[in-house]
């Protein structure tokens, strides 16, 4: 029996914590940007239409490192190449047209769209709504208090490592996800129980019902589902993979040091 | 950085982002993407990301060297490594940085 569909409030209610996450982050990025020499409206401005943590860090990054606008626009469109994969599988959940279609397209993020996914393959539209609403207004928010703080030292404040660490965490989730697709097919379902810890409940779910339906499709299932793990800001997309890991590594230690 | 540069980025950037948001929805109906072009697209983001962490952590102005933001950066990687969420790697990455040039 199916459960019934999430309301965008459910999802404003799960999303929270995450616009909080993404407060600090577009509060590093107002401070960061206009450190760079970008004007303080256009800061704003670029999170308001673009909207992509990732691809905003990324082409600012390489504009103030002095790299052309060509580079600065390829970096963004590689680092939105995941939102690819992530529409091909969130598609047939929306409604209407094709343009309409491609229009809620645009409501997609990482968290809310990781979350909203149902774990049989379709996804609560009006969920993601929400979860997405209440981050796309802290975005905005936190990237306009980072402008129009006029004091802040972002060098003194040690902000330039906000790049670096922003993109590591990036990297940690697509690694480890990496790992999972490369990896096993039993460690999932362990995983997956085992991550919940400290993550809310739903978010535990989702990824059980992930590892699941990962176990249950192979490849091709895991390959979509996992491409919006690449960049979760939070625990949510872990699921098997960092289990595998540890015990991977622990393994590893046991061979080189201890007898066991 | 010109203004233009800039506003140049930001059309660029949003244009990108809302083609790819957009592609999959409109492309669907109940139609999967192939699995291999999924495999592509997917493989895209690791290498990027690390040149972007490698040149962020080493830049410092146009020079690239070992500083503060070097430090913060390890830090970081270790947190990530131990799964933490990332407010904490991203506070804990800007303080360690901030504290270096504080008593540095």
């Amino acid at each position: 029996m199916p459960a019934p569909e999430r309301t965008f409030r459910d999802g404003a209610r799960a999303g929270l914590p995450y616009a909080g996450a993404s407060g600090v982050l577009a509060l590093s990025f107002g401070v960061v940007a206009t450190d760079v020499g970008v004007p303080a409206v256009a800061a704003i401005v670029m999170s308001a239409v673009v909207f992509a943590g990732s691809a905003q860090f990324a082409s600012i990054a390489i504009l103030a490192a002095g790299g052309g606008v060509g580079a600065a626009a390829a970096a963004a469109a590689l680092m939105n190449s995941r939102f690819v994969p992530m529409g091909f599988a969130v598609g047939p959940s929306l409604k209407g047209s094709r343009v309409r279609r491609a229009l809620e397209g645009q409501v997609m993020v990482d968290s809310s769209w990781a979350m909203a996914a149902n774990g049989d393959g379709s996804f609560d539209r009006r969920y993601m709504f929400g979860h997405t609403a209440v981050q796309y207004v802290a975005w905005v928010l936190g990237t306009t208090l980072g402008v129009v703080v006029p004091t802040l030292d972002a060098r003194a404040l040690g902000l330039d490592a906000v790049f670096p660490a922003f993109f590591l965490t990036i990297l940690g989730g697509e690694l480890r996800d990496r790992h999972q697709r490369q990896g096993d097919r039993t460690a999932g379902r362990a995983g997956a129980r085992r991550v919940g810890r400290g993550a809310d409940r739903a978010a535990h779910a989702g990824a059980r019902h992930r590892a699941h339906r990962r176990r249950r499709t192979g490849h091709r299932g895991s390959a979509v589902v996992s491409a919006g793990a690449v960049v979760s800001a939070g625990s949510v997309v872990r699921a098997g993979a960092v289990v595998r890991t540890g015990t991977v590594l622990s393994a590893g230690a046991a061979r080189r040091g201890a007898p066991s | 950085m010109s203004a233009g540069t800039v506003w140049l980025v930001i059309a660029l950037a949003a244009l990108t982002t809302v083609v790819t948001k957009g592609a999959g929805p409109a492309a669907t109906g109940s139609r999967e993407l192939p699995a291999p072009a999924v495999r592509v697209v997917v493989l895209l983001a690791a290498p990027l990301l690390t040149a972007l962490v490698v040149t962020n952590a080493l830049a410092d102005g146009q020079e690239l060297r070992v500083g503060a933001d070097t430090a913060g950066a390890v830090a970081a990687a270790l947190l990530v490594w131990r799964r933490a969420h990332v407010v904490v790697v991203v506070v804990v990455a800007a303080a360690i940085t901030s504290f270096l040039r504080l008593v540095g």
